[in-house]
């Protein structure tokens, strides 16, 4: 226990001192500043007198001609913290040819990559409460309408959905660290992955979606909704989809099901949305939350099962 | 160079100021002049001493009406006969007072002529246009007022009663006492600020209604007039009219438009005034939003202190 | 107590799928005993260090450090043992002193204990004016004495060192040695890797020469030596091609003397000690000369090398 503490403080000064972190963190403030002066431009223009969340929209309303909004910034900027934080954890103490000498202290070897992780998930969480305190301080600053305690909530919510994502692709990183010996091949490997899902998995569930059930202009409401189910179920392969459709259901109470298509076709044919509480939002959310942590558990756990059984030999 | 430019500066200067000053010296010797004749020349009314010549004043449309502060156009024929040749006439209105008086040729703009020479056989008449109108400054009450026009040459003289029925003129302006047109709010407070409701017309007007209609305030808004009536309003008076706005609670702080109308109930009269309302943050939570700011500042910078190294 | 072994393995055998690293291996190292891991690369050395940390797994045998399987009980072994691996390395951003700050406080030491062992430390292995400095700013020698505070840094019961003086400079290599020989007298129960004979020699009370993941070879030097060429450490020559009888047996009689045989003109006195003096007594009285001597050590670089010739 006091290996893993040490290891965690260790750990947390490093990423506190690298400037790798430095740079990140004043790339997601800033960023975090432009989208909240996006926002606070643009949403005067989306809030209307029915609009009970007014606190929240500050936190979705996009640039009416740049599409930006703070979820999008995070679903992007999430997972570039977290490989940044896990890519080298093993990988790096093995080839420094600290590893050998570091478990040679009577400290158990689990230790080593629990307090890194742990150390990661703290660094993700600071980070992200502090964006989401910040974009929330400048915006109550800037539009002057206090949140509702249930507004607070769903913040909140919006917060451990965010740092369960970022330790989803902490924990993606920390295993390509184990597998890998080389920093960069394991940073590549990262990326390369989160590009992939980013890029291309709705490119494939469109085309996989499209050849099972084909639709036109002319397609029925239930064609159309099950094409909308079979895209979206191929889509939550990827952990991106995962998280957007957690944070629209916290953020979004209006939202009544996790597809925002079935949503407009609600709406259309004249269902007039009503503000869901967060408990219903919640209940929408769950099986996504669910699958994020699994998603992040298996991760953790191949990473840490390769590591314990592995050999130590300075190379 | 720069002296010669200055010097040129100085010569407009001072070419400017003479034009200006001729300007204002001119206009009210003109004003007033007819004015102080017209008494001495109703006293010579009645006398038509010779026979055979003949001046005859008529006019189509002796009897105007018009709103208050409007002016008033005569058209008239003046017939010259039976004499020999032709003969040079004087022109004379008399009007009552708050009125001043211009008289010029039936065609052609801008010249005010005070003679007019007739030609005895000319066999048509000759067309003069008098203008009566009010003094800028002073809309005349509303009723009726003669105007008496006179030709003379000698002993020949004839003349012409008109008449200027001054109607009521229902007019209202609104403005603020400073006249700015923006003013600050805080959201959820009342806010208060004063508009001018004034009659700008020649009437007096009764039971004027002020106030801020929904689809001309924010939603949510709640704007209040006190007072909201005007029981009476007279010709050419003020009212200060305090507006209470409150916001709505959750306003998002930024500029928005309130109109605030008045209008008296018989509705003959309407006016209306833009307000640019600035809504403020309220300051608590200006401050709250900046203290989390500066508390997650802070807290970072311990952190990064307390963990970091070095 | 004393003849408890500190390290013990039987029929240690790791296999790399069809490649035995290290073959049926049975070691015992008493407590105090400086030991000496010999054998060419690849011969199995640092994969027996590892079983002994519990940094790889046994194919196959059993190991005990202190009496703990290192696979079980990894606290235990660890909280006793320090080691040091062959390619060592430190954080490169953090000072000497911080690096070793951090091992001290992996071992539960408190802040008091630990500046003053680092103090004593890097004065001892000669880097004291560089306690401040970034390591990695560190030269390949000045980590390797690092290396060697950072292991005694806990004060460890039994130390491993793998080729700790690869990259020191001659003098640093003998202050290690010191420090080595230092640990011993302490109780320390020390193993070390290495292919520097010499510095084996010096300091090791017994070496085991490890070839194909076998140990061929165990024992004193002395011992060693005496089974490879049935002689003694240390070779004493007299330039006298022919001694009597007489002064044949003198010399046998002389305690520690193993063999005596004539090569060329010489005769070559063979002794487990330098028994020079006492030769130069019986050459003396038995003949009346005073003969010039030529001591010689004898190197563990032949036994060495006779393994390696037969193999
Ligand atoms: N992960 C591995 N997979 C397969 N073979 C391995 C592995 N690790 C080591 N070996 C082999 O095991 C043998 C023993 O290696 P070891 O490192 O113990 O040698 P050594 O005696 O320490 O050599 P050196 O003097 O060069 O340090 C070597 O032949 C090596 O090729
Ligand atoms: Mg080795």
């Amino acid at each position: 226990m006091a290996g893993l503490i040490e290891i965690f403080r260790k750990e947390l000064a490093d990423n506190f001192n690298s400037k790798r972190f430095l740079i990140l963190f004043l790339l997601v403030y800033l960023a975090g500043a432009a989208t909240i002066y996006i926002a606070a431009q643009n949403i005067r223009a989306t809030v209307d007198d029915s609009t009970r969340y007014i606190f929240l929209n500050l936190f979705i309303v996009s640039g009416s001609n740049i599409p930006f909004s703070f979820p999008l910034f995070m679903s992007i900027f999430i997972p570039i913290i977290g490989i940044a934080l896990g890519f080298d954890a093993v990988n790096s103490e093995r080839t420094s040819g600290n590893l050998s000498r570091l478990l040679s202290q009577p400290i158990y070897r689990d230790n080593v990559i629990n307090g890194k992780f742990l150390a990661g998930l703290v660094m993700i969480a600071i980070l992200i409460v502090s964006i989401v305190t910040l974009v929330a301080g400048l915006g109550l600053r800037m539009i002057g309408v206090p949140p509702e305690a249930e507004e607070i909530l769903r913040l909140c919510m919006f917060v451990i959905v965010s740092i369960l994502y970022g330790a989803f692709w902490m924990s993606l990183a920390v295993l390509f660290s184990v597998v890998f010996n080389k920093a960069a091949t394991s940073a590549l490997a990262s990326i390369a992955i989160w590009l992939f899902l980013f890029l291309f998995m709705g490119l494939i569930a469109n085309l996989i979606a499209v050849t099972v059930v084909p639709i036109n202009a002319d397609s029925t409401v239930e064609q159309i909704a099950s094409f909308d189910t079979l895209y979206r179920m191929i889509n939550r392969i990827s952990p991106g989809t995962l998280y957007v459709e957690s944070i629209q259901a916290v953020l979004l109470p209006i939202l009544g099901t996790s597809s925002p298509t079935m949503m407009m076709i609600g709406i259309y044919s004249g269902l007039k949305p009503t503000p869901l509480p967060l408990s219903q939002s919640l209940l929408i959310v769950w099986p996504q939350l669910v699958g994020l942590l699994a998603l992040t558990a298996i991760c953790f756990a191949i990473a840490y099962i390769k590591f314990m059984r592995e050999e130590i030999r300075a190379t | 160079m720069i002296r010669k430019t200055v010097l040129i500066g100085i010569l407009c200067a001072v070419a400017l100021a003479l034009i200006s000053a001729s300007f204002i010296s001119a206009s009210p010797v003109k004003a007033t002049a007819p004015a102080s004749k017209c008494d001495m020349a109703s006293a010579v009314l009645q006398d038509d001493a010779q026979p055979t010549e003949k001046l005859e004043l008529t006019c189509q449309y002796p009897a105007l009406s018009s709103y208050a502060g409007l002016n008033y156009s005569y058209s008239i024929s003046v017939t010259y006969s039976g004499g020999k040749e032709s003969k040079i006439f004087n022109l004379k209105a008399v009007v009552p007072e708050g009125f001043v008086s211009a008289i010029a040729p039936g065609y052609g703009e801008g010249q005010e002529i005070a003679e007019i020479r007739l030609d005895a056989n000319k066999g048509y008449p000759e067309t003069v246009k008098l203008t009566v109108r009010p003094y800028a400054w002073k809309v005349p009450v509303p009723g009726e007022y003669p105007i008496t026009f006179e030709v003379s040459s000698g002993n020949l003289k004839s003349l012409i009663l008109l008449k200027a029925i001054v109607t009521a003129n229902y007019d209202m302006k609104m403005t603020t006492p400073d006249g700015r047109l923006n003013t600050e709010a805080t959201a959820g407070q009342d806010n208060n600020f004063t508009v001018v409701v004034g009659n700008s017309g020649s009437a007096d007007l009764e039971k004027v209604e002020v106030s801020c209609k929904a689809q001309d305030r924010p939603n949510g808004w709640t704007v209040t007039c006190q007072p909201d009536k005007i029981d009476s309003l007279k010709a050419g008076a003020t009212k200060e009219v305090q507006v209470t706005v409150k916001p709505s609670e959750k306003t998002i702080s930024g500029d928005y438009m309130l109109t605030i109308q008045a209008e008296p109930e018989s509705k003959n009269a309407f006016t209306n005034l833009q307000i640019r309302t600035t809504v403020l943050t309220p300051t608590i939570w200006g401050w709250v939003g900046v203290g989390i700011v500066v508390l997650v500042i802070v807290a970072l910078a311990i952190i990064f202190i307390r963990f970091g190294r070095r | 107590m004393n003849n408890k072994f500190v390290i013990e393995t039987q029929n240690l055998t790791k296999k790399y799928s069809k490649f035995v690293a290290v073959d049926d291996l049975n070691l015992q190292i008493l407590e105090g005993e400086v030991f000496g891991f010999l054998g060419p690369n690849g011969a199995g050395k640092t994969t027996t260090i590892l079983m002994l940390m519990g940094f790889c797994e046994p194919t196959s045998g059993l190991v005990r450090v202190n009496g703990n399987d290192p696979a079980r009980e990894p606290i235990k072994v660890k909280k006793v043992v320090g080691y040091m691996p062959e390619k060592i390395g430190f954080y490169d951003d953090l000072t000497a002193r911080e690096n070793l700050e951090y091992t001290g406080r992996l071992n539960g030491l408190d802040s008091k204990t630990l500046g003053d062992r680092i103090d004593k430390l890097l004065e001892e292995v000669g880097l004291k004016d560089k306690s401040g400095q970034v390591v990695g700013k560190f030269s390949h020698g000045m980590k390797q004495r690092l290396g060697i505070a950072d292991v005694m840094i806990k004060q460890p019961g039994v130390a491993i060192f793998d080729e700790p003086t690869s990259g020191i400079d001659p003098e640093g290599t003998d202050q290690v040695l010191n420090l080595i020989q230092d640990m011993a007298k302490q109780k320390v129960t020390v193993l070390i890797s290495s292919h520097q004979l010499h510095q084996v020699q010096r300091i090791c009370t017994r070496v085991g020469i490890f070839s194909k993941g076998k140990m061929v070879a165990a024992g004193s030097v002395d011992k060693l030596g005496r089974d490879a060429f049935r002689k003694g450490k240390f070779n004493i020559i007299l330039p006298v091609a022919q001694l009597t009888d007489n002064v044949r047996d003198d010399v046998m009689k002389i305690p520690g003397v193993v063999a005596l045989e004539t090569i060329a003109n010489n005769t070559v006195v063979t002794a487990d000690d330098d028994i020079s003096k006492q030769l130069e007594d019986v050459v003396l009285r038995s003949t009346g000369l005073r003969v010039q001597m030529k001591v010689e050590e004898f190197q563990l670089e032949e036994v060495y090398m006779k393994y390696f010739k037969e193999s």
